[in-house]
C-alpha cells in the first residue's frame, strides 16, 4: 500500500515537473509589440533589439505628438487652424508642418494634382465615412472644386495662405510624412530591425531575428483571401490605396475615397489598388494616391521616369503590373484570380 | 446473481439521471468549451467499483455513456464524457484499494472527479487539435475537485445508511 | 446508526493535496505559456487592453464593448470580426474577419482596436 501510494506521489511530482522543465527554454525572439489609435487609423509595430522597448515607446509618443499637428479635427492643431483662419505666420506653426506642406504642394505639382492637398472642401462634401456622407450632384461638385487646388496654397518664408477658400485635407500623406518623422528618430535606438504600420502605410527595416526577409502582404481587393500576394523587401516604405479602404454604397454603386480633381467625384481609372514601394514614406503615401487616380498606363510610365519609386497596379480585371524594381522580390499567393502580367498596360 | 444484475441496471440508471442533471447546469459559461461535464456520475461509478467490481462498473460505465450521448448528448459529450468516466475509473480503482482504510469515498471520489477532468481536457485536445484547451484545467480541476468532495461526502452518507442493501466491499471482479 | 463527523481519512487529505498541487502547477505552467505559439485577440479601447482572448478551433463567443457607440464581436474558431455597431462609418464592419497578426480592427469612433497576437511566424508579417 505505502509503496503503491509513493509510486504514484512521485509520478505526479515529475508531472508537474516537466512543464516547468519544458517553458524554460525562453522566448527571447518575441518581439516588443506597440498597438495605438492615433491619426485617425490603427498603428502597430514590432521592435527587435535591444533597445525595443525604449524605440517603442518613443515612437508612440512621436506618433502622437504629430497627430496633435496634423490632426483634422483636433482644434488646436496646424493644420485645423490654418484651415480655420485661411492663412497664418509661418512663426506660429511647427517647421514640420511647414515642411510636409512644402512637399505635399511639390508632390502635387509632379503629378500635376493627381495627389493634391487642398480637396478639403470636396472631401467633406462627400464626406465618407461621416454620418453625411451623400452623392454630390454635379453643380454641387463644380461649385466646390473652384475652391479646391494645390496652386492656391500659397508658402512663402513669414506666412502660408489658403487662397481662395481652400481647405487642406492631408489624408493623402500624413501618415507617411508622420512615418518618415519616426524613422528618424528611431535612428538613435539599437535595433535589428522593425516593422511600422500607420493603418496599412508599412515601413520595414533591417531585419527579422532568424535573418529572414520581411514580407508585405498586398490586400485582396476582392476581400476573398486576407492578400493577393507579397513583397519581400527592407528598408522602405510600402503604401498601398484600394477603392476597399473607405468607401460606402449607394444604391449598388460603391464610392470610395479616392477622390479625382478632375470629376470632383471618385477616381475611375480602372484600378482597385496601387501599392507603392518608395525610401521615402511620404512620396509613398502621395504617390499610391497620384498613381491610383492616373491609372495603370500613366502610371506605369510615370514610375519609369522616376527611378526612386516602384509600384504595383491591380486592375478591375485582376491584372497586376509591377515596374522591373519589383519583379524579383513580388510573389502572386492568389494565382488562380489574379495574373500577373509581364507586358506592360497598352 | 441476479442481485447483482439488478443492482447494475439500479446503478445505470442512477448514473443517467446524474448526467441528465449535469447536462442541465451551464458550465459552459466558465468553459466554453461543447460538451464538457462536471461529472457529477463518477459517483456511481465509483459505487459500482464497491459494490460490483471493476467488469460491472465498467460496463455501467459504458452504457451509461452511450445512453446519455444517444438521449441529450453530442458526439464532443460523448467522446469526453467516456475518456473522463475511464480515466477517473482507472484511478478511482487503483485507490479502492486503500478503501475504507486509508482513504474514504469522499477523497476517492474527488479523485475520480479531477481525473475525469484531466481525461475530458485531453479528449478536447486531440478532439479539436489544440493545446489551448489546456488554458480550463485550472479551473475545471477546481470545479471537479469540488464537485467530487460533494458526491463522496452524500456517496459516503449514503452508503453509512445502508449497509442493509449489501453494498459491500464486494471486490469481486 | 450514530451519526459521524465528516469521516475523513488520511490519505484524502493526501489527495486533496495532490488535487490544490496539481492545480498550481498548471496554473503556473499556463501562465508562462501566454506568449509561446497561442493566438491571442487582444481588444483594446482608449490606452488600455480591455481583453484578451485565447483563441483556437471550435470556440465560439461573442462580446459586446460599449462606449460612445457599440460594438459586438464575434470569435470563431481562431478568426475575429465586428459583427455589429452603431458606429456612423461602419468600417469596421466593412473590414470582416482577421486571422492573423498582420491584421487589425478598428472602431475609431469608439476608440476600439481588435488585433491578434501570435508567437508563431506567419507567411506575410503586416499587410498594406
Amino acid at each position: 500500500m505505502t509503496t503503491l501510494r509513493l509510486k504514484r506521489g512521485f509520478l505526479l511530482a515529475v508531472f508537474c515537473a516537466f512543464p516547468l522543465l519544458a517553458f524554460s527554454s525562453c522566448k527571447d525572439t518575441q518581439p516588443v509589440r506597440s498597438a495605438f489609435t492615433a491619426m485617425d487609423t490603427a498603428i502597430t509595430a514590432k521592435f527587435y533589439g535591444a533597445e525595443a522597448k525604449q524605440a517603442a515607446e518613443h515612437f508612440q509618443t512621436q506618433i502622437e505628438d504629430l497627430d496633435g499637428l496634423w490632426s483634422k479635427t483636433d482644434p488646436q492643431s496646424d493644420i485645423a487652424r490654418l484651415n480655420l483662419y485661411g492663412t497664418l505666420p509661418t512663426g506660429q506653426l511647427d517647421l514640420r508642418t511647414i515642411a510636409l506642406l512644402e512637399k505635399s504642394s511639390q508632390l502635387s505639382r509632379e503629378t500635376k494634382n493627381a495627389f493634391d492637398p487642398a480637396l478639403g472642401r470636396l472631401v467633406s462634401l462627400w464626406g465618407i465615412g461621416t454620418e453625411k456622407q451623400q452623392v454630390p450632384g454635379e453643380g454641387e461638385r463644380q461649385a466646390v472644386l473652384e475652391r479646391c487646388g494645390n496652386e492656391n496654397l500659397m508658402i512663402t518664408e513669414d506666412t502660408v495662405s489658403l487662397k481662395n477658400e481652400i481647405q487642406l485635407d492631408l489624408g493623402g500623406i500624413a501618415k507617411g510624412a508622420a512615418t518618415d518623422e519616426a524613422v528618424k528618430a528611431l535612428e538613435q535606438f539599437s535595433l535589428d530591425g522593425y516593422l511600422l504600420s500607420l493603418g496599412g502605410n508599412v515601413y520595414v527595416h533591417g531585419e527579422k531575428p532568424d535573418q529572414s526577409e520581411w514580407r508585405v502582404g498586398i490586400s485582396d481587393p476582392d476581400g476573398k483571401a486576407d492578400y493577393l500576394g507579397y513583397l519581400a523587401v527592407s528598408d522602405c516604405a510600402v503604401v498601398t490605396s484600394g477603392d476597399y479602404e473607405r468607401f460606402f454604397i449607394q444604391e449598388g454603386v460603391r464610392y470610395h475615397h479616392i477622390l479625382d480633381r478632375t470629376t470632383g467625384a471618385p477616381s475611375q481609372s480602372g484600378l482597385r489598388s496601387v501599392t507603392v514601394v518608395c525610401k521615402d514614406a511620404a512620396k509613398a503615401d502621395a504617390y499610391s494616391t497620384a498613381l491610383f487616380v492616373m491609372g495603370a498606363e500613366k502610371g506605369m510610365s510615370f514610375c519609369e521616369k522616376e527611378d526612386t519609386l516602384d509600384a504595383v497596379f491591380v486592375t478591375d480585371d485582376h491584372q497586376i503590373f509591377l515596374t522591373d524594381g519589383l519583379k524579383e522580390c513580388f510573389s502572386l499567393t492568389e494565382s488562380e484570380r489574379y495574373q500577373v502580367m509581364s507586358e506592360g498596360p497598352a | 446473481m441476479a442481485k447483482r444484475a439488478a443492482t447494475a441496471g439500479l446503478l445505470t440508471a442512477l448514473a443517467l439521471a446524474l448526467g441528465y442533471l449535469e447536462h442541465l447546469l451551464p458550465l459552459q459559461l466558465l468553459v466554453p468549451l461543447p460538451g464538457i461535464k462536471l461529472g457529477l456520475s463518477n459517483i456511481v461509478t465509483l459505487f459500482a467499483l464497491i459494490a460490483l467490481g471493476k467488469r460491472y462498473a465498467f460496463s455501467i460505465l459504458l452504457a451509461r455513456c452511450l445512453l446519455q450521448g444517444m438521449l441529450f448528448g453530442s458526439v464532443p459529450s460523448l467522446a469526453f464524457s467516456l475518456s473522463g468516466g475511464i480515466l477517473a475509473m482507472l484511478v478511482m480503482s487503483l485507490l479502492k484499494q486503500g478503501y475504507p482504510s486509508f482513504f474514504s469515498v469522499i477523497g476517492i471520489s474527488a479523485a475520480g472527479a479531477t481525473c475525469h477532468q484531466i481525461g475530458q481536457i485531453i479528449c478536447a485536445g486531440i478532439f479539436f487539435q489544440s493545446s489551448a484547451v489546456l488554458a480550463y484545467l485550472p479551473i475545471l480541476l477546481a470545479a471537479g475537485g469540488i464537485s467530487g468532495c460533494c458526491t463522496g461526502l452524500v456517496g459516503q452518507l449514503f452508503l453509512a445508511r445502508s449497509a442493509h442493501m449489501g453494498l459491500g466491499n464486494d471486490t469481486a471482479v | 446508526m450514530r451519526y459521524k463527523k465528516i469521516p475523513l481519512k488520511k490519505g484524502d487529505l493526501l489527495i486533496f493535496g495532490m488535487i490544490l498541487l496539481l492545480i498550481a502547477a498548471t496554473c503556473i505552467f499556463l501562465f508562462s505559456q501566454k506568449a509561446e505559439g497561442q493566438k491571442y485577440c487582444i481588444i483594446s479601447q482608449e490606452h488600455d487592453i480591455i481583453k484578451e482572448v485565447p483563441l483556437f478551433k471550435g470556440k465560439k463567443q461573442t462580446i459586446t464593448v460599449s462606449g460612445q457607440y457599440q460594438n459586438i464581436i464575434e470569435i470563431d474558431g481562431e478568426r475575429v470580426r465586428v459583427l455589429e455597431s452603431s458606429c456612423p462609418n461602419q468600417f469596421c464592419v466593412h473590414t470582416g474577419w482577421i486571422t492573423d497578426g498582420y491584421q487589425t480592427i478598428a472602431c475609431l469612433p469608439n476608440s476600439l482596436l481588435i488585433r491578434i497576437v501570435s508567437g508563431e511566424d506567419t507567411k506575410v508579417d503586416i499587410i498594406s
